[in-house]
């Protein structure tokens, strides 16, 4: 290969998905002058599984890019074919919302946008090598021989990174959705010292909507009461498109057993880790032998297409087990298959040895997001690519980086999971996963991020200046809800008592009422006369903001002594060997982590937390000397 | 690296033996220097007896046993040299002198056990059941240190939060996958779940209280009308002639304790005044001061005089301690029972204090009076202050979480009370990192310098 000097630039993002995107996005924005490789245009921004955006968990950090200043919400509202609040039935911090996407709209959407903004250029190449100078990045080469250099890279390689397609017995080396793997990379990375996992997921297959009989499913509809993912989108689009359900049954299953030999997970031709979260249809069927049925979705893929999705069934067995599996479904007896469900194994890092700014920690310069570092989810992707471009961009400019805690974003919860605690298998997003979930609401993602957004030159001035107005109304109208004063009277007794709620003999605060279980700030309002008006997000939030102020409260407490822990640093160059009482493992892990604070080596998988008590009184002697 | 520490490790009594112990890395070498026996101790077996001398400054101390313990195999997990010498406060001090000569350094208040916790050798809570055993004051009350060392309470608490754990599982599935269709927790069921575990948390917290008792000593209250027996009946239980007895009526006027062992229980007995109306001024101090005393008491021990009518004044007593834990101790039954004493009065004993009839039955009555019934050492029990505060701040969470869910709440808020449960029971068990431990141990334990 020939080999030549093409142009200098700030940043190089390698990959153009959900991670590279935003990544290529933000730094561009911050002003630096960015370029985008991706094996194939086409493939910017694909989403070669599910056609969804959000979800439990996901939802929220969909809205926290877009607090941020991110792209992945906006482009989803522009998309979007159904959209729907999951969790509505619980509590107000496990509301997320997920969207069915129209893939290819999407796609051309996010392509467009890369291609207006200004600083930012794309390419189609696959990058095989990144350079060095004196073990920081310097600059990266493509497999046409261009050298470009740059001063930082972003890593956003998802499947790509030595994919392996297996479908039964079939194999054969391959990138998602038919798109080339890139097979160099890997090797530059290992010689460079970073330690690499093998990762596995799937997908399930196509079929053509013309050979389905929805007669016999459940049909899934959209909300009517639309909430958007971005907060700058003012009039959501209405839902175009529906899902349905059915479900696998004995005879699915039956084919499944009969054939399970054939398939690669359980006759070990398949050697990467795949997420437990995201079984195969086989998978399924093994480990819940007693659950008689499984649910399948059926999502369009678009609004131009006749292509759907058959969620709930991704699968590697052969092909011809595929179609014969998908045929014993109800409505699916006489479905024609385009495309032939796959799994795939890829190349992906440890992400412990990235710092919370996604950084890794011994090569300045390099940096890691999206399924690279162990994740799965386009979301979680997106969100590590936009942390991943700030934090690119800070460097260029020799300024410090930007980091969110455990208290103040999921994507801070993300990236605290993936670089402090690691992880063994496609990581994703729970709500569960969040210790201060009430506080990390999707509904004020924009309280908690938009200020830093606005900082880091993200958000516009204009839309800064709104949220700003927002905010100040509802907290003037939380602070009035606490002190305004209801008086009994017939009509406020009427209303009460139409709410099967107790009635009230002497004044009451708007607070108290709007606490009470069976009220709720909405079913207020024909008694409460000085009320503003307000939009509905707006109210929505003091709603929850009042309702559950104990909780809030309780979570505000908690919070404090999460970060009286990140606060207790750890001295630098603590030898740990020389802290008695440390068990070997602990030790160790310490040793390469190099943990900043007790919280952090507290996270820490391996590390008990009896061993955290010694290493607190080790570090208390030390100071007591 | 640790240093070498050393100290006297048996209670400084007649006994018969005398240990000292040393622990750190150089303990062998440190024992050889004050040890003469027929080989040095760095070439004895571990864990193996050695005869010899202890010499100090060229003259035999005394003859001794040495056990060797070599890392990890030890207390502490570090080598160990135990020198056993004659009981007795002379030689022991005296051989501790020449091994603190010989380079080891005086031993920390409760060192040794936190060397074995920092070591890893037991968790936090058995590191405080090992101080608890030390200020243990009877039997019983070393018994349940004892099972707390062997981990009965760890074992106990993170069944407990296990279970919790379980319960917050079942919630995080239907929240994170709702369209899964998996079994979700309903309200009633998440309720249903969590009203069974408060009664496991409310039985430790019960047992908490016993537990208290057992470490710090119930504190017992002989209250009644002057001259019904008081004194006479501390004396009796304390077998000590400590308070005077006379028969002038209201000679005690001061509180005078005694701390005795009934049946196991550590009990701090108060002989308090007389009460009764008309008093003179010192006596009127006693009567406060006895109604104060009378207030704090964990147990009420009323005196009646089976030879005297049941007074007004002795009404006015049984008011005051009818709500507490009490006995009603009917005295002097070896005169003729005049007493007539009113139904309501209950929890009735008869003794004679002057002939010695039904004392133990006596002790056995406070004895279950203050631990009920059926209590057992094998019970997972709390002794500890900060073990307790940690299970009641958990069943407060506990309680908050079925009250939400009684008001409306979705068990997705109610987990954010069940993880706090959980974290707080942790604390107890090292499981939840929080540096209010180490405050606590840095209480408990004497450390820096």
């Amino acid at each position: 290969m020939d080999l030549y000097d093409a142009e200098k630039y700030d940043v190089a993002v390698i990959g153009a998905g959900h991670a590279g995107c935003e990544a290529a996005l933000a730094a561009a924005r911050m002003g630096c002058h960015v370029i985008m490789f991706s094996i194939n245009l086409d493939a910017i921004a694909n989403m070669p599984c599910n056609p969804n955006v959000g979800g439990t968990a996901k939802g929220h950090l969909v809205r926290e890019i877009d607090a941020l200043g991110g792209e992945m919400g906006k482009a989803a509202d522009d998309t979007y074919i159904q959209i729907k609040m999951l969790n509505l039935g619980k509590g107000p911090a496990v509301h997320s919302l997920r969207a069915q996407i129209d893939r290819r709209r999407y796609q051309e959407r996010m392509k467009k946008t890369l291609e207006q903004q200004e600083n930012l250029d794309i390419k189609q190449a696959e990058v095989v090598k990144i350079n060095f100078i004196d073990g920081k990045v310097s600059g990266v080469v493509t497999n046409m021989g261009a050298i470009y250099e740059v001063k930082a890279c972003v890593i956003a390689t998802g499947t790509f990174l030595k994919g392996n397609i297996v479908i039964g017995t079939l194999q054969y080396s391959g990138g998602p959705d038919g798109m080339l793997p890139a097979n160099s990379l890997s090797d530059c990375l290992k010689e460079a010292g970073v330690k690499l996992f093998r990762f596995k997921t799937g997908t399930p297959a196509r079929i053509n909507r013309r050979s389905v009989n929805f007669d016999l499913m459940e049909i899934q509809k959209g909300d009517d009461d639309i909430v958007p993912f971005s907060f700058s989108t003012k009039n959501p689009r209405e839902n175009r498109s529906v899902c349905y359900l059915t479900y696998t049954n004995k005879e699915t299953h039956k084919i499944i057993m009969d054939n399970i030999d054939r398939a690669p997970l359980y006759n070990h031709s398949i050697h990467g880790i795949g997420p437990r979260y995201c079984p195969s249809i086989e998978d399924k069927v093994v480990r819940f032998k007693d659950k008689e049925r499984h649910q399948i979705f059926i999502e369009p893929m678009g609004e131009n297409t006749e292509e759907l999705y058959v969620q709930g069934m991704s699968s590697s067995l052969p092909e011809e087990v595929q179609i014969a599996m998908l045929r014993t479904v109800k409505g699916l007896e006489d479905v024609k298959m385009q495309r032939t469900a796959y799994a795939i194994e890829y190349d992906c890092q440890d992400p412990t040895q990235l710092k919370a700014s996604l950084e890794f920690k011994d090569i300045p310069g390099l940096f890691g997001a999206g399924q690279f570092n162990g994740s799965s989810g386009y979301e979680e992707a997106a969100a590590q690519g936009l942390i991943a471009g700030i934090n690119a961009a800070l460097k260029v400019k020799e300024k410090e980086p930007f980091t969110l805690d455990r208290s103040e974003a999921y994507i801070g919860v993300l990236i605290d999971d993936l670089t402090v605690k690691g992880t063994n298998e496609p990581y994703r997003m729970l709500t569960s996963r969040a210790e201060y979930r009430l506080l990390l609401r999707q509904d004020n993602a924009d309280v908690r991020l938009t200020e830093k957004g606005y900082q880091l030159g993200l958000i516009s001035e204009k839309r800064y200046k709104e949220f700003l107005k927002k905010k100040e109304l509802s907290e003037k109208e939380i602070e009035r809800c606490e002190h305004v004063n209801i008086p009994p009277s017939n009509e406020v007794n009427e209303l009460l008592t139409s709410a099967q709620s107790t009635n009230i003999s002497t004044g009451i605060k708007l607070g108290e009422l709007i606490r009470r279980p069976e009220l709720n700030y909405f079913m207020l309002a024909p008694i409460d006369k000085d009320r503003p008006e307000l939009d509905k997000d707006v109210a929505q939030e003091v709603n929850i903001a009042v309702k559950y102020e104990g909780y809030i409260k309780m979570q505000i407490e908690q919070v404090k002594a999460f970060k009286k822990l990140e606060q207790k640093l750890i001295p630098d160059n603590l030898d740990y060997s020389l802290v008695a009482g440390l068990k070997k493992e602990a030790k160790e892990k310490l040793a390469k982590q190099k943990p900043q604070n007790i919280g952090q080596a507290s996270r820490i998988s391996g590390v008990s937390p009896a061993d955290i008590t010694v290493l607190l009184i080790y570090i208390e002697q030390m100071k007591r000397g | 690296m640790a240093d070498t520490i050393a100290a006297i490790s048996t209670a400084v009594q007649k006994s018969g033996i005398a240990i000292i112990r040393i622990s750190g890395d150089d303990a062998l070498s440190v024992a050889d220097k004050v040890f003469s026996g027929k080989k040095s101790l760095k070439d004895a077996k571990s864990h193996s007896m050695n005869y010899g001398k202890v010499i100090f400054q060229g003259e035999v101390v005394d003859e001794c046993l040495c056990s060797v313990m070599l890392t990890p195999n030890s207390y502490t997990k570090e080598n160990v040299v135990e020198i056993n010498v004659h009981g007795g406060i002379i030689s022991a001090e005296r051989t501790l002198k020449a091994v603190l000569a010989s380079g080891a350094r005086i031993a920390n208040a409760g060192e040794f056990t936190l060397r074995a916790f920092l070591n890893g050798r037991m968790d936090l809570s058995q590191a405080e059941a090992v101080a608890d055993i030390i200020d243990s004051k009877t039997g019983l009350a070393q018994s349940v240190a004892v099972n707390q060392l062997q981990g009965k309470l760890t074992n106990g608490i993170n069944e407990i939060r296990a279970e919790i754990i379980k319960i917050l599982g079942l919630i995080s599935v239907s929240t994170d996958f709702p369209d899964e269709d998996v079994d979700s927790l309903s309200g009633e069921d998440t309720k249903e779940k969590l009203i069974k575990l408060l009664k496991s948390v409310n039985k430790l917290i019960e047992n908490a209280d016993k537990g208290k008792i057992l470490r710090e000593g119930a504190l017992c209250a002989i209250c009644g009308r002057p001259n019904v027996g008081k004194s006479s009946l501390l004396n009796c239980l304390s077998g000590e002639e400590r308070a005077i007895v006379t028969e002038i009526a209201g000679t005690t006027r001061d509180i005078i304790e005694e701390y005795i062992n009934i049946k196991g229980i550590p009990v701090r007995l108060g002989d308090t005044a007389g009460i009764r109306e008309n008093t003179g001024k010192v006596e009127t101090i006693g009567v406060k001061k006895a109604v104060e005393y009378i207030k704090n008491a964990d147990l009420c021990l009323f005196l009646i005089d089976a030879g005297e009518l049941f007074t007004k004044d002795d009404a006015e007593i049984y008011s005051m301690i009818k709500d507490k834990p009490h006995i009603t101790v009917i005295n002097k039954t070896d005169l003729d029972n005049k007493a007539l004493i009113p139904d309501e009065i209950d929890n009735k004993i008869y003794i004679s204090v002057k002939d010695k009839k039904g004392i133990e039955e006596l002790e056995n009555k406070i004895h279950d009076t203050i631990l009920g019934g059926n209590f057992s050492s094998d019970d997972v029990m709390i002794t500890n202050t900060r073990h307790k505060e940690a299970v009641r701040l958990a069943k407060e969470e506990l309680e908050s979480a079925i009250n939400a869910l009684d008001t409306g709440f979705t068990p997705d808020m109610a987990a954010i009370n069940l993880e706090n449960a959980a974290n707080h029971l942790g604390k107890i068990t090292g499981m939840t990192v929080s540096d209010e431990v180490i405050h606590e141990i840095f209480s408990k334990f004497c450390l820096g310098k």
